[in-house]
């Protein structure tokens, strides 16, 4: 990686550190360009899913990341909560729910509640959100 | 060869879980399945039918050794039918099992209906494994090859 070998950062525990040798050996091929990494950018972010960049696809760019959590700032509705992650490709290729239903019986229908969902080492090129609607992030972007 | 017991950064239970794994399957000689011949770092992020990790793939001389193994389903899962993820052992045999079920009674249907959410492991061994409802998974970890 050119700007920032991820692999040599100290405080790695064993899993991200083959996580992010797996990444580089996988998109940083020494002269194998598209698959050349440029830059890596170190990343947090709290806020709201819609507008972010992480809903942007770029066939350039990707995220490692150490830590991922999706919320809801709302009450139980009709609809559930999930995280589509894309891949390199542009293809789903990982899921996270956490649901908790009920019935409603004057509403007679199932009710969701949204609990935060949490993944940990996971890349991803873009995510897509039903009803989550905010999220942390700490990791990195990086561009190849 | 890797040996995973010697790397940097272990946490005292994966100390533990790398060096039971290497007493139980790295005591024999080539040959026995006793043996471990081979050590691949995986990352893995996709769908679990068809995959290594599968139980249609089981093979006596394979195994997983996961750090880190995440179980997901695709779609609005509020269905009749329960999900479920059986782990196999070295020969085979279920010897785990795992479900992340949120659960509904919908008296107009008189039925109970189910969620199904994501579901984690951690430090985990298994040769294989198979699926109801979930479909997605994600994997870090090593393929180890016996001999």
């Amino acid at each position: 990686m050119a700007n920032t070998d991820l692999t040599k950062l100290p405080g790695l525990n064993i899993e991200q550190k083959l996580l992010l040798n797996r990444i580089k050996a996988t998109f940083d091929i020494s002269g194998g360009a598209p698959y050349d990494i440029t830059n890596a950018q170190e990343l947090i972010f709290e806020g709201g899913i819609a507008g972010s960049e992480f809903t942007v696809y770029n066939a350039n760019k990707l995220y490692v990341c150490f830590n991922f959590v999706a919320a809801y700032n709302g009450g139980a509705a009709a609809a559930r909560g999930e995280i589509r992650f894309y891949d390199e490709g542009n293809v789903a290729n990982m899921y996270l729910q956490n649901n908790a239903i009920t019935y409603e019986s004057v509403a007679a229908a199932i009710w969701y509640a949204r609990n935060n969902g949490v993944l940990k080492n996971i890349y991803f090129s873009r995510i897509v959100n039903t009803t989550y609607n905010y999220m942390k992030f700490i990791g990195y972007r990086l561009t190849y | 060869m890797i040996d995973i017991r010697s790397l940097p950064g272990l946490n005292i239970e994966q100390k533990v879980f790398a060096q039971t794994f290497y007493n139980q399957f790295n005591w024999d000689s080539p040959g026995s399945n006793h043996h471990i011949f081979n050590v691949e770092p995986i990352i893995y992020q996709g769908v679990i039918a068809g995959s290594d990790f599968h139980a249609g793939f089981y093979a006596a001389d394979k195994l997983f050794f996961c750090w880190s193994l995440v179980v997901s389903y695709d779609a609005n899962a509020l269905i009749a039918a329960s999900p479920r993820v059986r782990f196999y052992d070295e020969l085979g045999v279920i010897n785990f099992y795992g479900q992340n079920i949120n659960m509904t009674y919908d008296s107009a249907l008189v039925s109970f209906f189910k969620q199904i959410n994501t579901v984690y492991f951690d430090n985990l061994w298994f040769s294989c494994y198979d699926t109801l409802q979930y479909n997605y998974m994600k994997f870090v970890g090593y393929k180890i090859t016996l001999s």
